[in-house]
């Protein structure tokens, strides 16, 4: 079985990108603020706006930003960055890549759509479907079905980028990013690939996903106590995971081993399921770190605490909640945080505030409400031939 | 070390039947099941055509209450959670799955396809010239979770998963027109490679709506021959204009052949190999040299361990799009050689229409009949044959034939290309 490691990774969030991003936490920055997405008439919530970008750096046409919806440009934004962080510039590279995107909620812009049911709706709000066909349609932008396919970020990644591999796109929340990270991984360790792109994309900050989120009281608000549910943002996040014989024939440097995925499609609130998903990848030593993701608040995380705590008996691990300075990334959030833990990973300076003092050794960990469990268990690449 | 895996149980709804043995049945009788759209008012649109699912398909019991209303507004996930009972009650009868295998050891893997927006909820909110958010806020609030406005297109697949006794992993793919093959073959990687014993692999989609319709519309995709009703999907033609959209599921029920033998399972077919692969080149239209098709069908037969030569029939994307079925052509004879002019090939979107997000799951059961019931179903509406294609595309009626394997394609939107080769099952292998 191959070893994998990560060997790039880029996110595209709401302290910018990931050097930014790691500067930012350092500082003790948040992206987490008051907000009203989509308008002045949304109750004011917690959330994570993303940072202004270049997306024109990474287009090889300014045009193709044109059947771009926010998420697919924090897709492509992300992955272009990962990419360039493990070195792989040449087309040639990629052709055999796999590349494996999970994407949120579909942030349908309803402006797009504004022109056409202006002319379509009557005084008593109804909406008469033959002028929707015969003259509202010709009224909206005709790249509207780009920015409304769900897999078109998968598709800009691949055509932008040269790759050419096995592939899937999947969708809504946390665990199908982890799903991504698992496939992957396993697909290096049994020799299919030797290469994959794993990431996704979210706008978390639209009207329709997030007042699907709110009507099941997921979503932080300002006045709340202690804050519980999520903060929703805007991001991007990718890594590069490629084969220990990639790595050594290219030269590449590693950030970070996986030493292990699990997953269970569990109860977020049964320490045992939680539990159960640590020690399949609980190895012979605790982690120095749970990043953990998806929790609406303390009580979600005291249940991985415990369940931590069972396995790992005398020491124990730090849990750190990069959420709440960055913001619930949904889709995108495994990926999000195997970026971070790559950073943290290989960077001298850690933010105080995780608590974690050179660590070698993290696992990310997403404990969303009626999703999978997972677990990514990532190491310093020592040994690496 | 590598597993065998078969296929247990099968669930279909479509437009030419609900249920295996009315699918079946249509196979057999080359049925359309393309016709005006009923659904809505389609009257002001350029294109008034689709495969729609013509019963009333109904809720099982097993769906919580708390998703019913949002399931009940979305026909694609009526569909899926019918063809999921269907597949589940033919794989293991009246026994819960969770009853024989590990529950951790159980997965699912399911396509699904764009959320349905009901544009007749937003227009309540429409004033000033945008949909006020206060106001929809306000109406969602109000009602049943996820059944207001926007549907999710992740609960029936989550309810399906719950009944199952999912506790492995639940992949929800939404890969377009490929999404349907790349569950399926997810889900056979997964038991191939251990990574679950027993998985629910399938894909439900229905696009047969004012944003669907009007979308595709926009793009120039689909057909416009309204007149001609069940003759206008008509792939591999040269008076093509386009696909016909259809709608409906299917879902299959996986396992090893060693489990499936023991505990004396139907065994429809053997699943021999996968292949998947990027275009790279256009968001809307594929790679004319069709390169990306040929790499995923060589990657799936390479690891069925089958030379091109022992593929009995093709079960093709075949959209009647113009580029597309040139293309696969092309494909097909570059990767087959001389072996391309002796293999029927024939694709169900004639008589159904493109089920996008579920059109590879439903592809595969007829490529299931095909092996299983020694007939190829036909390409229906073929009556001038496109030179530039070519090769033999079962026209009209179905043909009877023994065969031992087949191939099936399907290549997306994005350029995503995947291909599944299945087979007989043959107690002592194939190598």
């Amino acid at each position: 079985m191959q070893r994998v490691f990560v060997t790039g990774a880029g996110v595209q969030g709401g302290l910018g990108g990931l050097t930014q991003t790691w500067r930012g936490l350092c500082r003790g920055q948040s992206a987490v603020r008051a907000c009203r997405p989509d308008g002045a008439d949304y109750p004011e919530i917690l959330g994570a706006p993303a940072a202004a970008f270049d997306l024109n750096a990474y287009l090889p046409d300014r045009k193709m930003a044109k059947y771009m919806n926010p998420v697919t440009a924090l897709t492509v934004a992300a992955a272009g960055m990962a990419l360039k962080s493990a070195g792989l510039n040449e087309d040639s590279c990629r052709r055999d890549m796999a590349l494996f995107v999970s994407t949120g909620l579909i942030a349908f812009d309803l402006s797009r759509v504004a022109a056409a049911m202006a002319v379509c709706i009557s005084p008593e709000k109804e909406l008469d479907l033959h002028r929707m066909g015969s003259e509202g349609l010709a009224l909206c932008n005709p790249l509207m079905p780009f920015k409304m396919l769900l897999n078109t970020p998968l598709g800009m990644v691949s055509i932008i980028f040269g790759i050419g591999g096995e592939n899937f796109i999947l969708y809504p929340g946390a665990d199908q990013g982890g799903v991504a990270v698992e496939s992957a991984v396993h697909g290096i360790q049994s020799g299919r690939f030797q290469q994959a792109l794993v990431g996704g994309g979210v706008q978390g900050l639209s009207l329709l996903p997030l007042a699907t989120l709110d009507r099941l009281g997921r979503v932080a608000r300002v006045s709340a106590p202690g804050r519980s549910g999520w903060a929703p943002c805007d991001a991007g996040a990718f890594v590069v995971l490629e084969s220990e014989r990639a790595v050594g024939a290219r030269g590449g440097r590693p950030l970070a081993e996986v030493a292990g995925v699990s997953m269970l499609h569990g109860d977020y609130q049964d320490p045992d399921d939680i539990e159960y998903l640590l020690r399949q990848i609980a190895l012979d030593r605790a982690p120095d770190g749970l990043l953990v993701t998806g929790g609406l608040g303390e009580a979600d995380h005291a249940r991985v605490r415990e369940a931590g705590g069972r396995i790992w008996t005398k020491i124990k691990p730090v849990l750190v909640d990069f959420d709440r300075h960055l913001g619930y990334a949904a889709a995108a959030a495994v990926p999000y945080l195997c970026a971070l833990a790559a950073a943290v990973l290989n960077r001298e300076e850690i933010p105080r505030w995780t608590g974690l003092k050179r660590p070698r050794d993290l696992v990310v960990c997403s404990v969303a409400p009626e999703e999978s469990l997972v677990a990514v268990r990532l190491r310093q690449p020592g040994g690496h031939s | 070390m590598t597993r065998r895996v078969v296929v247990t149980g099968l669930g279909v709804v479509s437009p030419i039947g609900d249920g295996r043995d009315e699918f079946y049945e249509g196979l057999r009788q080359a049925r359309s099941g393309i016709g005006p759209i009923t659904s809505f008012d389609a009257n002001g649109f350029a294109a008034r055509i689709a495969g729609e699912v013509r019963k009333t398909v109904e809720m099982p019991h097993w769906i919580p209450t708390r998703d019913r209303s949002a399931i009940a507004r979305d026909p694609k996930s009526r569909f899926a959670v019918a063809a999921a009972r269907q597949a589940l009650e033919d794989a293991f009868k009246e026994r819960e799955p969770s009853a024989v295998y590990d529950p951790r050891r159980i997965s699912a893997f399911i396509a699904s396809g764009l959320e349905i927006f009901h544009l007749q909820d937003l227009a309540r909110h429409f004033q000033d010239g945008r949909v006020g958010a206060q106001s929809l806020l306000t109406a969602i609030r109000q009602s049943p979770a996820g059944a207001y406005g926007q549907i999710p297109s992740h609960l029936a697949a989550r309810a399906i998963a719950r009944h199952a006794g999912v506790k492995g992993r639940l992949a929800v793919n939404v890969s377009a027109c490929a999404a349907g093959t790349q569950a399926i073959g997810e889900a056979f990687g997964a038991i191939r490679y251990g990574m679950a014993d027993m998985a629910v692999a399938g894909g439900y989609d229905s696009m047969v709506n004012p944003l669907g319709i009007g979308g595709f519309c926009m793009l120039g995709a689909l057909s416009c021959a309204n007149h001609l009703g069940g003759a206008a999907s008509r792939p591999f033609d040269v008076r093509r204009d386009g696909f016909v959209l259809g709608e409906g599921s299917a879902m299959l029920v996986l396992e090893t052949l060693d489990a499936a033998r023991r505990r004396g399972a139907a065994e429809y077919a053997e699943i021999l190999g996968y292949g998947s692969s990027l275009d790279a080149h256009a968001v809307a239209d594929p790679a004319p040299d069709g390169g990306g098709a040929q790499r995923a069908m060589q990657a799936a037969l390479h690891q069925a361990g089958l030379s091109p030569d022992r593929i009995g029939y093709i079960n093709a994307h075949g959209t009647g799009t113009r580029k597309n079925d040139p293309m696969e052509t092309g494909a097909i004879r570059r990767l087959f050689g001389a072996a391309a002019d002796k293999i029927p090939v024939s694709s169900l979107k004639s008589q159904i229409g493109h089920l996008i997000g579920a059109a590879g799951a439903v592809e595969f059961i007829a490529g299931v009949f095909a092996l299983t019931q020694g007939v190829l179903p036909a390409t229906i509406n073929l009556d001038r044959p496109d030179p530039a294609c070519g090769l033999d595309y079962v026209p009209n009626r179905p043909r009877p034939a023994a065969i031992d394997a087949f191939l099936s394609n399907s290549f997306g939107f994005g350029g995503q290309n995947a291909v599944i080769v299945a087979g007989s099952v043959k107690p002592e292998g194939r190598r």
